[in-house]
């Protein structure tokens, strides 16, 4: 289908407009060039407008104006109707005429406002007979859902620079179900795979009517169909989670793209803040430990000229042996006493009577000054050797203070670059933002795991529903009254097998012609080349994009490069599905640059030689080399300016 | 049959997937032509279950099994 | 032989100064009394100053003394007498310490009144290690 015309009437800026696109064999393309604010966007609002009863793309402005143009308004006096209209002709490809009409009308107050009287939807279109038929009501919306569905009319009639946000948010889902749209397999599926379903249980509930046998093994054959449903909707569900986090976790890797990992950094810093309190402790205790040998030692050294001097008089003493043996008086006086050796025993004789009369002599010779000279040649000793070791100590001491306090400055150093790492960003949001991110990857993990276990759990309730099917086959067979439902029984169950073939091989083939569609039109517009590996359609219909390193690439691209992929896509949609319905953009190369420009250019000549292509330009895109390029295959162009109380759009054939 | 667009890989499809056999591919390409005709809520039972009803009698008699 | 001292005696005016903030909490901070006592002796005996106290006031037992304790006590009283026939007397040898030990307290204070804080270690190490190097010349 294509549109024919499109005539406009008091809509917003247009009084009175009527837009043709007539054809040539090689080419169905047309513009409509208009600097901002003269009614271009509108073109599409109007569209949108007469199929759908919506204004997608209106600006801010526009928002707070009246449908109703303003000069119509201004000239139209109090009390009377203003019919507001648009209607777009289309043709199908078998040249048959359907149009489409929305009438909004309204009427003047008083006080010089607008109300609203009411809106008409109505299509007009041949019958069989060449009579012109006009439908209304839910059949008429049936007819634009079969022209371009409204939920997927964002790839027909969009707005150039919206198309990146919307292919942002398109999820796999939201491409699902756009290809499925399109290529109307969910007409297979949603419709006639369901109803022939719905038929078949009716029939098998007859034939349990029959026999109870029969209804048991229908009864059976509903649980595991059941059963089967169910998983397969928790496989939906699990696979909804997986896309919605996927995107999520993208969106976050996009927000913290050279953002430092904050609560990483933080728990980082406390183990440096602990580390740093622990070390400085143990510097404290090291320096407690070195004043305590100064201390101790100090008083060693500052008394060494008395250690020395004692420690010579010591010397001298033993060596005149002024200092005595040690040995006790008392224990010579016992042994004299006893005439026996304390020791042996043995008896003495006169000569050990003597020896032990001499030592007693030296003994009695002995001060109290002469034993605390004995007592103090130990603790002599013992401060000789401390004073000796006191440097080795110190060193060793002030070795590992120095070291200490080295790592002190490290950990100081190391919490220093975390804070200028964290410095600037905004703690708590940033924070945020990793949990979020890491919860959305907890999701998808979890969501792939018990992906895995559901699809197990599939392959085994498809295996019992056969075994079901099976087993009311053959109890339908045997029952003779059953005999006529058990052949449309088998017939619908066949028909059923025949649907769902052709949908599961169309599903998987639209989703690799759009996949080869997209890459080839991808390839063909973007300008690094030699950046971009491929694109893959995954399963899920979420879209891949891989860098010539192997690594997923779709956040990082730019906005044109978004766009370009966004018009590629739509593209191989179009071209991949059958569907045949016009595409409409406003404003189709704004963010696109250069060379790219041109590109587009090209790609948009060469798809509409097939398929209709409308473009709503603005000057700037409309540019030399661009002009080059699509002037030559334009069917249709035209000028939009306004009129000098600038409430009129005027449209000038070029 | 309307002169509604379906798209021709559906057409495609059911004719492979039928196996030639006439009967079972007439019956699914009008029920698909009668569900694009028909938007939203329609009386699909009556419809679908005569064509069954018919379409099953001489479908046994051609079918491949 | 007389009675021992049964303790060790510092100047009335001294308490103030063992009590001193930097002096007690940190530079002798931990040590008994006895070591104080023991470290303000050899600061005198090193400065080779001693004063007579004025009044006296009880530091510490005599019985807390070990016998290290009691040697660095003999040999300021050996040094101090040039030679060792005054050991016996015990009454003399503590004098001769309390002496030291009262003259070096007042060193220390002024020590670390005058510097800055922290400084009173570093100085000590100095002189500590320039000892060792004449020491061991």
């Amino acid at each position: 289908m294509r549109i024919e015309k499109i005539i406009l009437k008091n809509y917003r800026q247009f009084r009175q407009a009527k837009i043709s696109f007539l054809r040539r064999n090689d080419s169905d393309l047309h513009y409509v060039i208009g600097t901002n604010g003269t009614g271009k966007t509108n073109i599409l609002n109007a569209i949108n407008w007469c199929l759908y009863n919506d204004e997608p793309h209106l600006s801010k402005d526009s928002q707070r104006l009246p449908v109703v143009n303003l000069q119509t308004i201004d000239k139209i006096g109090i009390g009377k109707d203003i019919e507001v209209a648009v209607e777009v002709w289309a043709e199908t490809d078998d040249d048959a005429k359907v149009t489409f009409k929305r009438q909004a009308k309204f009427i003047k107050s008083d006080d010089g406002q607008i109300i609203h009287q009411g809106t008409k939807f109505e299509l007009m279109t041949d019958d069989e007979r060449g009579n012109t038929k006009i439908i209304t009501g839910e059949e008429a919306d049936g007819w634009v859902e079969r022209f371009v569905p409204k939920s997927i009319r964002e790839f027909f009639f969009f707005d150039g620079e919206q198309l990146d946000n919307y292919f942002k948010e398109a999820t796999g889902q939201n491409i699902q179900h756009a290809v499925f749209q399109v290529s109307q397999i969910d007409l297979l599926e949603n419709r006639v795979e369901r109803k022939l379903q719905e038929i078949l249980d009716d029939y098998t509930k007859d034939a349990g009517k029959m026999n109870p046998k029969i209804e048991i093994a229908r009864a059976k054959l509903e649980q595991a169909q059941s059963q089967l449903n169910e998983v397969q909707k928790r496989i939906e569900e699990c696979k909804k989670q997986i896309e919605i986090s996927r995107i999520k976790i993208v969106e976050f890797a996009d927000k913290l793209k050279g953002v430092p990992d904050i609560e990483a950094l933080d728990q980082e810093k406390q183990l440096l803040l602990e580390n740093f309190k622990n070390t400085k402790d143990l510097l404290k205790a090291k320096k407690i430990e070195k004043e305590g040998l100064l201390i101790e030692c100090g008083s060693i050294l500052m008394l060494w000229p008395a250690i020395e001097m004692a420690t010579k008089v010591i010397e001298e003493k033993k060596t005149k042996r002024e200092l005595p043996p040690p040995v006790d008086k008392g224990f010579l006086e016992d042994i004299l006493r006893n005439e026996s050796c304390s020791v042996c025993g043995r008896s003495l004789d006169e000569r050990s009577n003597k020896r032990v009369h001499e030592l007693l002599g030296e003994v009695e010779f002995s001060s109290e000054t002469s034993q605390r000279l004995v007592q103090m040649e130990n603790p002599l000793w013992q401060f000789k050797e401390k004073a000796e070791s006191f440097d080795k100590q110190r060193k060793s001491t002030e070795g590992e203070i120095t070291s200490l306090d080295k790592v002190l400055n490290g950990i100081t150093q190391k919490i220093s670059q975390i804070d200028s790492q964290m410095a600037g960003y905004k703690d708590e949001q940033i924070r945020d933002w990793y949990r979020e991110r890491k919860k959305f990857e907890d999701i998808r993990d979890n969501n792939q795991l018990l992906l895995g276990g559901l699809l197990e759990n599939r392959k085994v309730a498809e295996s019992t529903v056969e075994e079901a099917k099976s087993e009311l086959d053959n109890e339908l067979k045997k029952e003779k009254k059953a005999k006529g439902l058990a052949k449309k029984v088998a017939f619908c169950t066949r028909a059923l097998e025949i649907v769902r073939s052709t949908r599961e091989a169309m599903m998987a083939e639209a989703r690799e012609r759009i996949e080869i569609e997209t890459r080839k039109c991808f390839f063909g517009l973007v300008w690094k080349t030699a950046t971009f590996k491929d694109i893959k359609i995954l399963p899920d219909y979420s879209i891949s994009l891989i860098h010539k390193m192997g690594y997923e690439c779709m956040g990082s691209l730019s906005a044109g490069e978004r766009e370009l992929l966004a018009l590629s896509f739509t593209l191989a949609l179009h071209q991949a599905s059958g569907f045949d319905s016009p595409i409409l953009i406003d404003t189709p190369v704004a963010r696109i640059s250069g060379l790219n420009r041109e590109n587009v250019a090209k790609v948009l000549c060469e798809v509409s030689t097939y398929k209709q292509i409308v473009l709503l330009l603005t000057p700037d895109e409309h540019s030399k080399d661009v002009s080059k390029i699509i002037d030559g295959r334009a069917c249709g162009r035209y000028l939009l300016t306004l009129s000098s109380d600038e409430n009129q759009a005027i449209l000038e054939v070029l | 049959m309307s002169n509604l667009k379906i798209n021709e890989r559906i057409i495609e499809g059911i004719r492979e997937n039928s196996k030639d056999n006439k009967v079972m591919q007439d019956f699914l390409i009008d029920l698909i032509y009668e569900e694009a005709e028909h938007l939203g809520t329609w009386w699909y039972k009556d419809i679908y279950k005569k064509r069954i009803d018919k379409c099953s009698e001489d479908w046994e008699e051609n079918n491949e099994n | 032989m007389a009675n021992l001292p049964d303790r060790l005696y510092i100047d009335k005016a001294d308490r103030v100064l063992y009590d001193n903030d930097i002096i007690n909490n940190e530079i002798l901070y931990g040590k008994t009394r006895k070591d104080q006592f023991l470290f303000t002796m050899a600061i005198g005996f090193k400065n080779k100053v001693k004063r007579s106290l004025e009044s006296r006031e009880g530091f510490f037992l005599a019985k807390d003394l070990h016998t290290k304790d009691e040697a660095l006590i003999d040999i300021v009283a050996v040094y101090d007498n040039g030679s060792v026939d005054l050991l016996h007397k015990r009454e003399d040898v503590y004098r001769i310490a309390e002496e030291y030990a009262h003259a070096g307290i007042r060193l220390l204070y002024d020590e670390v009144s005058s510097g800055q804080p922290g400084s009173y270690f570093k100085k000590l190490e100095l002189e500590l290690t320039k000892l060792v190097e004449s020491i061991n010349k």
